[in-house]
């Protein structure tokens, strides 16, 4: 029987590349707000956090991609042959993610075994760390036949994401490790909440499109913003991910507000919040993409 | 050189799933994994609504999106026969070919790991028979040939049915061509 067929989305990559679409940013973010934190020289918490954070969430996110591969995974040899194609974004991504993860974890981790820092390593990891961010949305970016993520602004929204959420992991794990390191996280805050905002514009933009795109595009657009993932979407990710952090924001730069809020259990909870909402973001991006239509 | 095409004229299709067996029998594949599929379609809005049923397979496009996402090179256009073939022994199971193809050709078979795809039966071809799906059409829906050639069947019967291409709009040129 012929199998009836409207508009579909894609059904051919699931949960274990939204995690690591996620993972991967996180960890170039957090590598970037530490590389920001040590711009001047010293080396302050964050910066020792967020070095730390980042070689961990990439390879946590690689290895998910080769799980999820089919005789890649039951045959390891031939993952080599993942270098040869750098026509290929998934190629080109491979050498981005390998570089990536020798540089930062000598770069995280050599002083632990007293190699010592060098500043152009550090300059070096970051211009990787931007290009891994950067490849997770172009990834998706450059597949014509899937037009919601078929456009030039989904790798600025990515890389806007990774940087917040990579931002919101370091605050996390620092005020985690100590409550003193307030001061630093809190010297942060202002670019965290610019991030943000700039994000919801880069989505918002993403979205209006979306609606004005090809029957596709519209049918994406739809199930995010009044069908199968409205929810995720209106409380995951806008309410949650996007709007209560603007809202602390907001009230946490209020007079009467400031003592209370600028607290390390309440910075740490909008942390998780930023968190919660870059990868419910992943998800509806991957899940909500519609194939073109064969028949307009 | 050759430029192997195919022409799949509607009017004359009865919807009998013969393609999908013929396929799924000549290459031992579990139902589903065959390499022609019958896709339902609307076309049209109410109240002149047509259904149209469409075999859908590899449209071995000139033009290829699998080919450019490939990571390893797996998939591949043969120049000897303007086809898309895939190496299995390099593929390694990533599937981004399959998020690739506007038409949903091709197929993930958990059993080997590998992306599998319609070949227009390039085998045969190679021993002057007809692609298994062209060979039992009962209706003699399916036309298959050289493109390059101006005087074969296929390319005169497109000339003279003015068959298209489905979605010209992604710039992937396939080889396949419809009459509706």
């Amino acid at each position: 029987m012929p199998e009836a067929i409207q508009n579909t989305t894609q059904s051919v990559w699931g949960l274990p590349v939204i995690v690591y679409l996620f993972l991967a940013g996180v960890g170039a973010g957090a590598y970037l707000t530490s590389w920001w934190n040590t711009r001047n020289g010293g080396m302050g918490t964050l910066a020792v956090v967020g070095r730390y954070l980042a070689a961990p969430l990439v390879a946590i996110g690689t290895l998910l991609l080769v799980f999820d591969l089919g005789a890649g995974r039951m045959h390891l040899g031939r993952i080599f042959g993942l270098f040869t194609h750098p026509i290929s974004m998934m190629s080109l991504g491979t050498w981005i993610l390998t570089l990536f993860l020798i540089a930062s974890v000598i770069d995280g981790y050599g002083p632990l075994v007293r190699v010592h820092r060098v500043a152009w390593l550090g300059t070096v990891t970051a211009v990787l760390a931007v290009a891994v961010a950067i490849y997770t949305g172009v990834l998706l970016g450059v597949v014509k036949a899937i037009p919601l993520w078929n456009t030039a602004l989904l790798p600025v929204l990515f890389v806007l994401s990774a940087c917040s959420t990579g931002m919101a992991a370091v605050f996390f794990c620092s005020l985690l490790a100590g409550r003193r390191n307030l001061g630093d996280v809190e010297s942060f805050g202002g670019l965290h909440i610019a991030v943000v905002l700039t994000e919801i514009v880069v989505l918002v933009l993403l979205l209006f499109i979306a609606a004005n795109g090809s029957s596709a595009d519209r049918y994406s657009y739809m199930l995010m913003v009044d069908g199968r993932f409205a929810a995720m979407f209106w409380y995951g990710l806008v309410v949650v991910g996007l709007g209560l952090p603007i809202v602390y924001a907001l009230l946490s730069r209020t007079r009467p507000l400031i003592r209370y809020l600028q607290s390390p259990s309440w910075i740490m909870l909008e942390s998780i919040l930023v968190l919660v909402g870059g990868f419910f973001l992943r998800y509806l991006v991957v899940s909500a993409g519609a194939v073109a239509r064969i028949l307009g | 050189m050759a430029h192997y095409g195919m022409l799949v004229d509607l009017t004359m299709c009865a919807q009998c799933s013969g393609c999908t067996v013929a396929c799924e029998t000549l290459y031992g594949r579990p139902p589903g994994e065959s390499g022609v599929h019958l896709r339902s379609y609307e076309r049209g809005a109410f109240p002149s609504v047509k259904r149209i049923t469409l075999p859908v397979q590899c449209m071995q496009c000139q033009n290829p999106p699998c080919v450019e996402v490939c990571p390893t090179g797996a998939t591949y256009q043969d120049k000897a026969t303007g086809t898309v073939q895939i190496d299995q022994s390099r593929c390694v199971g990533c599937r981004y070919c399959m998020t690739a193809c506007p038409y949903g050709a091709r197929q993930f078979d958990p059993t080997s790991g590998v992306v599998i795809k319609c070949t227009f039966c390039i085998q045969r071809v190679a021993d002057g028979k007809d692609p298994a799906c062209v060979q039992t059409c009962i209706g003699h829906a399916r036309t298959f040939g050289d493109l390059n050639d101006p005087t074969s069947d296929v390319s005169v019967a497109i000339a003279e049915r003015h068959a298209i291409r489905l979605n010209p709009e992604l710039g992937t040129q396939p080889s396949v061509y419809y009459v509706f």
